[in-house]
C-alpha cells in the first residue's frame, strides 16, 4: 500500500496490510508498509499532531534485590540480615537518599532520591504475582507476556499493536541495545531493533545496490522469506536512522562527560537509553522503547555488585531524562525485574531467588511518592503487595489504551498524573568534574 | 542465569503454497501473457509462460499426477529400507557436449514434463524421486563458468549424480536454480554429504569435501566419529595458575584461530556446541587465571564422551565454579543455589524440579572449590569440612549425597536423555523436531550409558537428518558463518581472525562470552535487519582483508552452496567480474546463512 499520513491508517488497515500479527517473526515486507522507523514517526509537523507519551521499560535482568533497592528503614532488617542491615541504611542516610520515614534508597541512587523529593518518582512496593516461580527463565517469560498460565505468546506490552493510542495513532515500538525483539514486545508488528551504536547502523562499501539483487525474494527454505523481509527492513531504516542521529544534539550530562554520541563511559545502559533520546529528540520517538542491564543475579557479593550497578543504572537514567528533558520531552521509564531476592543473606555475601520485589517509575508525568507498605521480613521471601500487572495496567492507561483487553482486569494504581504540567527543564549542570561512571568489569553480567 | 529472550521464537513451519494464479488444464503457454508478482502484474514474454525456462522456475503442483506416479520421498543412501538396496547411482552414458549460443537461448524448447522426469527414474534401485533438476541454458550465467558447459542430461529426465558421474573436465557443474518455499531439490548423497559437512565440520575445504564425496556418507561418519581432537596450541601468555592479566583479544584469537586451522573441525564443532550448553564468561570468571582456556580444552576433550563424565566434570570445572558460584559454597550454612537450579534447568533435565531439590541439591554440591597458586590440580578441590554431610532429599532420593550422587539421581531422571537429544536436534536437524524422534533417540541414548557418540551417530544416519523438510533448514550461528566463510576460502588464519573476532562481537555471538548461563540463542533468533546488515558488513570486510582469495569457480559453488543458488544469488553471481566479488556474492548470499 503506497506510503500515506499515518494518522489517517485505521485499524482495519493495519490488519489488512498484515501489521497486526500475533506471535511470529517481527518482520514488515517492503511492499506493504513503508520503513520500520517512518512506522515510529509521528507525522509531527507536518500534520501538526503530536504525541509526546513515551514509556521505556529497563528490564533489570537477574532478579533485583529489592530489599537493598529500597531500604525500610527498621530494626528488622538487621536482624535478618546480619552485618548487612544496618550498614546499607547507615550509608543510606548519609548518603541522603532518605525519601520519608519509612523508606531510604540505596546510597548508589543520588538522582533518583533527588528527584523523588521533585515528585517525579514513583515506588510501587512489592509487585509480584500469585506462585510465583523463581526460574529465571519462566519468571522472564511470564513477565514479559504478563500470563502466569504461559498460554500467551505475545508480550505485555507488543499486545498493545492493534490499539491506537488516544489522539489515533498507530503504536510505535523501539528496542535498544538488542539484536532481536525483546520478549516484552513481541507480537507488534513494527518493532525497530536498533542497535547501541548507530553509527555502526548501515552497510558498508556501498553495497546496496548488489544486496537489492542479491537478497530479492524467492530464496528456499524455511527461512526463505524471513531473510528478504528482515533484509528490506535493514536496508529500508539505515537511511533514516544515520539522519536521526545525525541531527542529534546531546545536552546535559551526556554532553558534560563526552560531546560524542556514544556516552563516553561504559554505561551500556547509558548509551542504550542515549539512543531513545535520539529518537524521542529527533521527532522518531516510540510509544513504548526497552533496554536490559544485566548482572543482577547476585548470589553472592551482593553488597558490591549491587553498588555499581545501581550507580550505573541512577545515571543512565539521569543523564536520559535530562537530555530529554532539555527539549522539552517528559518520557517515563520503568523498571521490571523477573522476581526479587530472599529477604535472607547466603553463605557467599548474596541473595538466592526470592519472590517480590518493588518497581520503580520515574519521569515528570509520574505523580511521585510510594505506593505500599513496609515490607513483612518474616519468612524466606518478601510477600507480595500489589500484582505486577497493575503496573503494566497504569501504564498502558497512560498511554490512552484500554488495559483490560491486554493484560487483563487489574486495579490501576494512581502514580501518573493526569493533568500534567509543563516539562521542567533540567537543573543546570553541577560544574566540576561529574562522577567517573564504573567501569564495564565492575558489573559482571549474569 | 536465564535466557530472557528465548521463551518464544516460533521457527518457521515449512508449509506449500500453491500459486493461486496457476490454473490447471487452462495453461496455455503463448496466452500466458500477464504474471502476478508480488501483487503486481506484468507482462511477460511468451517463452515465459514455460516453466522450466522461466525466471521464476516455478513448478507448480498440479503438474504432478499424483495418482500414476506416488513416489514417496525417500532419502539416498543414509536410510535404505528393509530389503531394498542401497541407492546405487545409474551409470549413464556421457552426454555429448553442448556450447550454449550466446544470445537468449529460449528458442530450444524442451519437452520436459514432470510424469516424464519421473518415468524415466522409476525402476532402478531404491526407490527414487527424480529430481526437478535442470540445466539452465541461459548464458548470462553460464557465461561466469568458463565458457563450454557440458549437458549432464541424459535428456530423459534424469540427472547424473554430479560428483560420482561428471566427466571429469574442469568447470563441469550442474548449477541449480530452486523454486521458491520449501523448494530443495530431492536429497541425494552427494547433498548428504554436503549437509553433514557443513553442519558439522564448518563447511569443508577442497580436500575435505573430495575426500568425503568419494567416501560415501556412511564412511565419512564413521570417520569423522572415530577422530581424536586436535587441540590448540598452548596459549602463549601461558596456561598456569600463575597466568595473569589475559587480553580477551588473544584468548578469542587463540580459539578462532583453531577453529579455522583445526584438522578435526567435526571435534571443533562439538566444543562450539559444549560451550553453548555448558556456558562460563570471561567477565564473571576474570582473565586473571587460566581457567577458561582450561575449560575451552576440556570441552574438546570431552565433547564425545558420556554424559555422566561431563556432567561431573562440569560441575568440578574451576571456571563454572566461579560462574555459577560453587566455588567457596559452604554446605555447613546456607550454600548458595545457583549451580544446583542451572544444573538441572539448563544442563540437564530442564524445568522439572522443585525448588526444594534446589536447596537441597545445593547442599549435596557443596564444599568444592577452585585451585589456588601453588596447587597442582586442574580441576576444583573438595573440602569436606564444607560439605554438608547429613540427608538431603534430592529428586525423590533421601540419602546423603555428594556430587557423584546428584548426578546419578539426575541421569536417574526420565526427562534427563530427551532433554539432551532435544538439544542436540535443535542444534543439528532441525529447529522444531517431533517428539517421537527425540523420545526414539534417548531411549537409545539412555541404554547405551549416555554415549553422546552413540546419540550423534543414531542422529547422522536417522531418516530426519536426510529429511527433504530438513534440508538447510537450519540457520548458521555467526561464529559458524565466519569461520565457514574462511575455512572455505582457505585464507590466512592471521587476516582472517581478527576481522571474524571483531565481528563475533557486533552479532553477539563471542567467544567466551554467552549473554547468560542459558547460552547463546538458536535459528531465527539469530536474524534481525541488525543481525543480517552486520553478517553482510562481515563479508564486505572480510573479503577486504584477506587480499587473496582462490577462484570462484562452480566447484567452488558446489563446495560452499551444493550447488543449489536462489534466483538473486544466480543473477549477481553472473554479473560479478573478480574472485573477490563472486566471493563477496556467495558468502553475503542469503543461501549461505543457512545450515
Amino acid at each position: 500500500m503506497p506510503s500515506r499520513a499515518l494518522k489517517n491508517l485505521t485499524r482495519r488497515e493495519l490488519i489488512r496490510a498484515g501489521l497486526i500479527v500475533s506471535g511470529g517473526i517481527t518482520a514488515a515486507s517492503a511492499f506493504d508498509i513503508p520503513s520500520i522507523l517512518e512506522q515510529v514517526v509521528y507525522a509531527a509537523a507536518a500534520e501538526n499532531v503530536k504525541n509526546d507519551e513515551t514509556v521505556g521499560l529497563i528490564q533489570l535482568a537477574g532478579g533485583m534485590d529489592g530489599l537493598n533497592t529500597v531500604i525500610p528503614l527498621t530494626d528488622q532488617l538487621e536482624t535478618v540480615r546480619p552485618g548487612f542491615g544496618n550498614t546499607v541504611i547507615q550509608n543510606a542516610l548519609n548518603a541522603g537518599t532518605k525519601l520519608n520515614a519509612d523508606f531510604a534508597l540505596h546510597p548508589s541512587l543520588k538522582n533518583l532520591a533527588r528527584r523523588f523529593q521533585q515528585g517525579q518518582v514513583a515506588i510501587l512496593m512489592d509487585l509480584s504475582y500469585p506462585m510465583s516461580s523463581k526460574s529465571h527463565f519462566e519468571a522472564t517469560q511470564i513477565w514479559q507476556t504478563a500470563d502466569p498460565t504461559h498460554r500467551q505468546l505475545s508480550g505485555a506490552f507488543g499486545r498493545l499493536a492493534p490499539f491506537i493510542d488516544a489522539q489515533g495513532h498507530p503504536l510505535g515500538m523501539s528496542s535498544m541495545g538488542s539484536t532481536t525483539v525483546p520478549g516484552i514486545l513481541r507480537g507488534g508488528p513494527s518493532v525497530a531493533v536498533l542497535p547501541s551504536n548507530p553509527a555502526t547502523y548501515g552497510f558498508k562499501g556501498g553495497v546496496d545496490q548488489a544486496l537489492a539483487t542479491l537478497w530479492k525474494s524467492g530464496v528456499p527454505g524455511v527461512y526463505g522469506q524471513a531473510l528478504t523481509d528482515l533484509m528490506n527492513v535493514a536496508r529500508g531504516t539505515t537511511a533514516q536512522l544515520k539522519t536521526i542521529v545525525a541531527q542529534y544534539k546531546p545536552q546535559g550530562a551526556y554532553d558534560q562527560v563526552n560531546n560524542n554520541l556514544v556516552f563516553a563511559s561504559k554505561n551500556d545502559l547509558a548509551r542504550n537509553l542515549q539512543v531513545a533520546a535520539a529518537l524521542i529528540k529527533g521527532g522518531a520517538a516510540p510509544t513504548i522503547f526497552t533496554t536490559t542491564l544485566g548482572g543482577w543475579d547476585t548470589h553472592e557479593d551482593e553488597q558490591n555488585r549491587q553498588s555499581s550497578l545501581l550507580t550505573l543504572f541512577d545515571q543512565a537514567v539521569d543523564a536520559f531524562l535530562n537530555d530529554t528533558a532539555a527539549a522539552g520531552k517528559a518520557p517515563t521509564v520503568a523498571i521490571y525485574s523477573e522476581f526479587g531476592r530472599t529477604i535472607r543473606v547466603n553463605s557467599n555475601g548474596g541473595c538466592d531467588h526470592g519472590a517480590a520485589s518493588p518497581m520503580i517509575v520515574v519521569g515528570q508525568r509520574v505523580k511521585g511518592g510510594v505506593f505500599g507498605l513496609k515490607p513483612t521480613l518474616t519468612g524466606n521471601d518478601v510477600p507480595m503487595q500489589m500484582d505486577f500487572r497493575s503496573m503494566y495496567a497504569t501504564l498502558i492507561d497512560h498511554l490512552g489504551v484500554d488495559p483490560k483487553a491486554v493484560v487483563g482486569n487489574f486495579p490501576l494504581v494512581p502514580f501518573m498524573n493526569n493533568n500534567p504540567g509543563p516539562v521542567i527543564p533540567p537543573t543546570p549542570a553541577p560544574a566540576a568534574t561529574p562522577t567517573p561512571m564504573p567501569s564495564a568489569s565492575a558489573s559482571p553480567k549474569v | 542465569m536465564y535466557r530472557s529472550q528465548d521463551w518464544y521464537f516460533p521457527e518457521p513451519q515449512p508449509e506449500y503454497q500453491p500459486d493461486p494464479a496457476y490454473v490447471p488444464g487452462a495453461y496455455q503457454p503463448e496466452e500466458y501473457r500477464q504474471e502476478t508478482y508480488q501483487g503486481e502484474t506484468y507482462e511477460a514474454e511468451p517463452d515465459r509462460a514455460d516453466p522450466y525456462h522461466s525466471e521464476r522456475w516455478y513448478v507448480p503442483a498440479q503438474t504432478y499426477d499424483a495418482e500414476q506416479w506416488s513416489v514417496p520421498e525417500q532419502p539416498y543412501g543414509a536410510y535404505a529400507p528393509e530389503g531394498e538396496p542401497a541407492y546405487q547411482p545409474e551409470p549413464e552414458a556421457p552426454a555429448p557436449a553442448a556450447p550454449v549460443a550466446g544470445g537468449k537461448g529460449r528458442a530450444k524448447k524442451r519437452t520436459y514434463t514432470r510424469r516424464g522426469v519421473l518415468a524415466g527414474a522409476v525402476g532402478g534401485g531404491a526407490a527414487v524421486a527424480a529430481a526437478r533438476l535442470l540445466i539452465l541454458e541461459k548464458p548470462d550465467v553460464l557465461a561466469g563458468f568458463g565458457g563450454s558447459v557440458v549437458d549432464l542430461s541424459d535428456h530423459h529426465g534424469r540427472l547424473h549424480n554430479s560428483v560420482l558421474d561428471a566427466p571429469q573436465t574442469p568447470q563441469t557443474q550442474v548449477v541449480t536454480q530452486v523454486v521458491r518455499g520449501a523448494g530443495f531439490p530431492t536429497i541425494s548423497e552427494p547433498l548428504l554429504v554436503s549437509q553433514l559437512l557443513r553442519r558439522f565440520t564448518f563447511g569443508a575445504t577442497d580436500a575435505q569435501f573430495q575426500a568425503a564425496n568419494q567416501q560415501g556418507f556412511r564412511k565419512t561418519v564413521d570417520q569423522l566419529l572415530a577422530a581424536t581432537p586436535a587441540q590448540p596450541p598452548p596459549f602463549k601468555a601461558g596456561e598456569t595458575l600463575a597466568t595473569r592479566n589475559i587480553s580477551l583479544n588473544d584468548l578469542q584469537d587463540w580459539w578462532i584461530t583453531h577453529m579455522i586451522t583445526t584438522p578435526t573441525p567435526f571435534q571443533e564443532r562439538m566444543t562450539l556446541f559444549m560451550a553453548s550448553i555448558f556456558t562460563s564468561d570471561y567477565q564473571k570468571v576474570g582473565l586473571d587465571n587460566p581457567f577458561l582456556i582450561w575449560q575451552n580444552r576440556t570441552w574438546r576433550d570431552m565433547a564425545m564422551t558420556d554424559l555422566r563424565s561431563i556432567l561431573k566434570r562440569v560441575s568440578i570445572d574451576p571456571a563454572m565454579l566461579v560462574y555459577l558460584d560453587g566455588n567457596n559454597s559452604n554446605g555447613r550454612g546456607t550454600p548458595n543455589q545457583n549451580y544446583a537450579r542451572e544444573l538441572m534447568e539448563l544442563f540437564s533435565i530442564g524445568l522439572v524440579y522443585k525448588e526444594t531439590d534446589v536447596t537441597e541439591g545445593a547442599k549435596a554440591l557443596s564444599g568444592w572449590r577452585v585451585p589456588k597458586t601453588g596447587e597442582t590440580s586442574q580441576v576444583g578441590i573438595f573440602d569436606p569440612n564444607r560439605h554438608f554431610t547429613g540427608a538431603v532429599s534430592f529428586l525423590g532420593r533421601n540419602q546423603p549425597m555428594d556430587v557423584d550422587g546428584v548426578i546419578d539421581a539426575i541421569l536417574a531422571h526420565p526427562a534427563s536423555a530427551p532433554f539432551i537429544t532435544n538439544k542436540f536436534v535443535t542444534e543439528f536437524v532441525t529447529a522444531t523436531p517431533d517428539q517421537a524422534y527425540i523420545d526414539r533417540l534417548a531411549a537409545n541414548f539412555r541404554k547405551s550409558g549416555f554415549q553422546i557418540k552413540t546419540l550423534v551417530r543414531d542422529i547422522l544416519l536417522s531418516p530426519e537428518f536426510a529429511a527433504q523438510a530438513n534440508f538447510r533448514a537450519l540457520v548458521k550461528s555467526p561464529v559458524e558463518f565466519m569461520v565457514g566463510a574462511a575455512r572455505t576460502t582457505g585464507v590466512d588464519p592471521a587476516l582472517a581472525t581478527p576481522v571474524i573476532r571483531n565481528y563475533a562481537r557486533t552479532l553477539g555471538h563471542q567467544p567466551f562470552d554467552p549473554p547468560d548461563v542459558g547460552g547463546w540463542p538458536r535459528n531465527i533468533a539469530w536474524l534481525s535487519p541488525v543481525s543480517l546488515m552486520n553478517r553482510v558488513n562481515f563479508v564486505t570486510d572480510f573479503v577486504g582483508a584477506v587480499k587473496t582469495l582462490p577462484p570462484a569457480g562452480s566447484s567452488a559453488v558446489t563446495r560452499y552452496l551444493d550447488g543449489i543458488l536462489s534466483p538473486g544469488t544466480n543473477q549477481t553471481l553472473a554479473q560479478a567480474q573478480t574472485d573477490a566479488s563472486r566471493w563477496w556474492t556467495l558468502i553475503a548470499s542469503p543461501d549461505a546463512q543457512l545450515a
